[in-house]
């Protein structure tokens, strides 16, 4: 069977994975989600007999039926031989996953603050404390990939499409200056987009950089959204 | 050399850690900071030199100078035979961990909130909507576990450090009822205390139950803190 990735259609959680297919040149459906009816009315109730924890994004194919996307980046990795293969490399891959993870995680608390009617207040707060504190972690990951290509060390693996869409998204969400600021980290993005097939993939319809999070998020929830600082 | 891990006095993200040392029976120092100076002011300035993102938890060996709990885990995992050995036990581990940490990261949130006027306001909102969905989501994770004795399936891996600890986490800052609703999962908590080990370091002085999280955290933060609901 055609292997299915199901998401919203917006960037997310799912662009890594994405990106990860169009590499290895495989030929799925990219089901994006527009209409929440569509999923929470009908695919979630019709999948909760083959998903053990129904969510998006979801990844069908012969093999496999499960969610979770870090979950199946490394089930793809290990797949598609994009996973590390010595123990500094695994290492190396772990720590710089855990690292990024952390933007993710805060860029996503400030893109959904709690329902309360200060949220805004809140909003800012945390805004501020991220952009104060990224140009130091900016900097230990720059340090930390060195004059490395790869994240792991060695050869390319799957972290490095997770890698990339985070910092990534500190260009769209916020004035792409923070980035820059580190060519090196410039550079390998760059790297990234010009691999075979995600290069094609990024220059396709197919491909939106925004809006990365959904509707109701405070930040980066249109096409055109144009960061403040 | 004898490897250390350091990290705050608090159970935190550092007790799967420790449960995974004491199950294999390695020699290490449990280097508990008390003192915020003392990792601040006094060790951090070393540790910058020796590990890429300093930070706590921290685990220096012989092989490796590494934080990032996660990584930890993982590199311990390989190291001692407690990691995957097929690919459907490898997707299992990844999917339950995913599911399970989302947990963790909600409780995290509720504990740590911004500094805002509201914030008990919001710390007993997120609490009580948190309350509301746990009976499902341990359903979900029961279902998940099925007979098996392990979360990966027929081996012990050190992601079921990592579950127990946020299934016992759960019972302590919720009533012990949320969680004894699922029999499996009290049957699986008890599993992993019985193992050699485990058993002995948790009936010790060296393993304290509480606090979970810091003194500042709004709940979980003391030794004799009594959950509400």
């Amino acid at each position: 069977m055609k292997p299915i990735l199901g998401y919203w259609a917006v960037r997310g959680r799912a662009n890594p994975i994405r990106m990860l297919l169009h590499y290895v040149g495989a030929d799925f459906e990219d089901k994006g989600y527009t209409e929440p009816n569509e999923w929470f009315g009908k695919d979630k109730i019709d999948l909760a007999a083959t998903l053990d924890f129904p969510n998006l994004p979801y990844y069908i194919d012969d093999e496999v039926k499960m969610t979770q996307s870090r979950a199946i980046l490394h089930h793809l990795g290990r797949k598609y031989k994009l996973d590390g293969s010595s123990e500094d490399e695994l290492v190396r891959m772990s720590v710089i996953y855990e690292q990024v993870i952390e933007l993710f995680v805060a860029m996503g608390q400030m893109a959904y603050p709690p329902a309360v009617e200060n949220r805004l207040e809140i909003h800012e707060k945390a805004r501020k404390e991220y952009l104060d504190s990224l140009p130091g972690k900016l900097a230990a990951i720059a340090k930390f990939l060195g004059t490395d290509d790869w994240m792991g060390g060695k050869g390319l693996t799957y972290v490095d499409f997770i890698i990339y869409d985070i910092l990534d998204f500190n260009r769209h969400l916020f004035n792409p200056k923070h980035i820059n600021a580190f060519p090196t980290l410039v550079e390998y993005l760059t790297r990234v987009e010009a691999l075979k097939g995600v290069k094609e993939y990024l220059a396709s319809d197919a491909f939106h950089p925004l809006p990365i999070y959904g509707p109701v998020a405070l930040i980066g929830n249109t096409k055109d959204y144009k960061p403040i600082d | 050399m004898k490897p250390i891990l350091g990290y705050w006095y608090i159970r935190g993200i550092a007790n799967p850690i420790r449960l995974l040392l004491h199950y294999v029976g390695v020699e290490f120092e449990d280097k508990m900071y008390t003192d915020p100076s003392e990792y601040y002011d006094k060790d951090l300035r070393n540790l910058s030199e020796l590990l890429d993102f300093p930070n706590l938890p921290y685990y220096i060996d012989d092989e490796v100078k590494i934080t990032q709990s996660k990584a930890i885990l993982r590199h311990l995992g390989r190291k001692h035979n407690l990691d995957g050995s097929n690919e459907q036990e490898l997707v299992r581990m990844d999917v339950i961990y995913e599911q399970v940490i989302e947990f963790f990261v909600a409780l995290l949130s509720m504990a740590y909130l911004p500094d805002v006027e509201n914030r008990k306001e919001i710390h007993e909102k997120l609490r009580k909507q948190f309350h509301a969905a746990l009976p499902s989501k341990l359903l979900a994770i029961t279902k998940f576990l099925g007979n098996d004795e392990w979360m990966g399936g027929k081996k012990l891996t050190y992601i079921d450090f990592i579950i127990y600890d946020v299934l016992d986490a759960i019972r302590r800052l919720f009533h012990p009822e949320n969680l004894n609703a699922f029999p499996t999962l009290v049957a699986y908590v008890t599993r992993v205390e019985e193992l050699k080990g485990v058993k002995e370091y948790l009936a010790s002085d060296a393993f304290q139950p509480m606090p979970i999280f810091g003194p500042f955290a709004l709940f979980g933060n003391t030794k004799d803190y009594t959950p509400s609901e």
